[in-house]
């Protein structure tokens, strides 16, 4: 996997990666996922021992409406404001860091209890660059799609040549 | 943000393109309702055919229609026609969806909510008898402010006893009187 491009969402503010194996664009990807039944269902049936360790007894059904649910609210946030209230939807990867600084790699989450959505990014010169998007349903990272995205990040860190090991705490996201 | 990073990223940054992600969010919000009602079709119709045992491409046949509607209609964002949805009910010998008879109340299968709404109908039956028994008390206390009615009913009762001090014979003519 290698990156090919960065493309514009808003303007100065926001932008996503373009990866050279699949050119499609990751937010559209990541929506058809979170709001398609089926695909939730199988993702959810392949962790349901992760779902089960949520803290809240959830059925099949309950999980897949809440994740539609909060995707919908996740795309909409996104997309409000032309993009002013990034700052709030973005916070450090890891919960350990309480300070917003330039080159951080962050998480995009919406503000809903127990909302598993994540949105992947890179807080670079004041810009949010999206590198990918995942259910999160473990407090750590030590799960084989999160660690991907770990590695996605870390890629476009390489790329611009950003301190590597800054972002290494990120794996935590405790 | 170093000189060299900077460089990297206007490397990599291209012209932008269509982000029909906005569109579909937009989409989304304004046919919530019908969304919402797909999904949960899509949900039902997949707990069904786990329970049946059959795939997606079984259920095609079943109903007469491609493997590729059948997928559209399992990613829940279909908007169904009612010919399909009677397809669905048929194919899988269940109702995924219905609308319910005059009469018929519906009740989630597990025990909790079983229990729940057969507490509120008691509560609610409860309520009912209760009011039609203070009405009745109310109209007992209302029956001596009508003295109109008890004047004609105590005339009855007086017809009736007058009649029963009669032979059994001419009792019984009365009696029919009465009836």
């Amino acid at each position: 996997m290698r990156i090919s491009s960065i493309l514009p969402v808003i303007p100065e503010k926001l932008f996503r990666v373009v990866y050279d194996d699949n050119d499609e664009n990751l937010l559209k990807l990541l929506q058809d996922q979170w709001t398609d039944t089926q695909w939730l269902r199988d993702f959810f049936t392949e962790f349901r021992k992760d779902l089960n360790d949520v803290g809240e007894p959830f059925t099949m059904t309950s999980a897949v409406k809440q994740t539609i649910s909060d995707a919908d609210a996740l795309f909409l946030t996104l997309h409000k404001n032309n993009g002013d209230n990034l700052s709030d939807f973005f916070k450090p990867l890891d919960n350990r860091q309480t300070a917003v600084t330039d080159n951080q790699s962050q998480k995009g989450r919406i503000d809903r209890p127990r909302s598993w959505l994540r949105l992947y990014a890179v807080h670079y010169d004041g810009k949010y660059i999206i590198t990918g998007g995942a259910i999160k349903l473990t407090h750590g990272m030590n799960r084989p799609h999160l660690r991907e995205e770990i590695y996605k990040l870390e890629l476009l860190r390489k790329k611009l040549k950003l301190d590597i090991n800054q972002g290494i705490l990120g794996y935590l996201d405790l | 943000m170093s000189t060299t990073s900077k460089s990297e990223f206007e490397k990599l940054l291209s012209p932008p393109k269509e982000e029909k992600w906005r569109e579909v969010a937009e989409f989304r919000k304004t046919n919530a309702d019908w969304l919402n009602l797909s999904a949960d079709i899509a949900l039902k119709v997949m707990d069904e055919m786990d329970k049946q045992g059959i795939k997606g491409t079984e259920l095609a046949v079943r109903m007469g229609v491609s493997p590729q509607q059948v997928s559209k209609i399992l990613k829940g964002r279909e908007n169904l026609k009612l010919e399909t949805i009677a397809k669905l009910n048929q194919a899988l010998k269940v109702k995924i969806f219905t609308i319910p008879s005059e009469g018929e109340i519906i009740v989630k299968s597990d025990m909790k909510s079983l229990m729940r709404m057969l507490a509120t109908e008691m509560l609610k039956l409860h309520i009912k008898i209760n009011l039609n028994q203070v009405s009745q008390k109310k109209q007992e206390v209302i029956v001596p402010e009508q003295p109109a009615i008890e004047q004609d009913f105590s005339f009855a009762h007086g017809y009736v006893n007058v009649a029963s001090k009669t032979s059994s014979k001419a009792g019984e003519s009365n009696y029919a009187m009465a009836a």
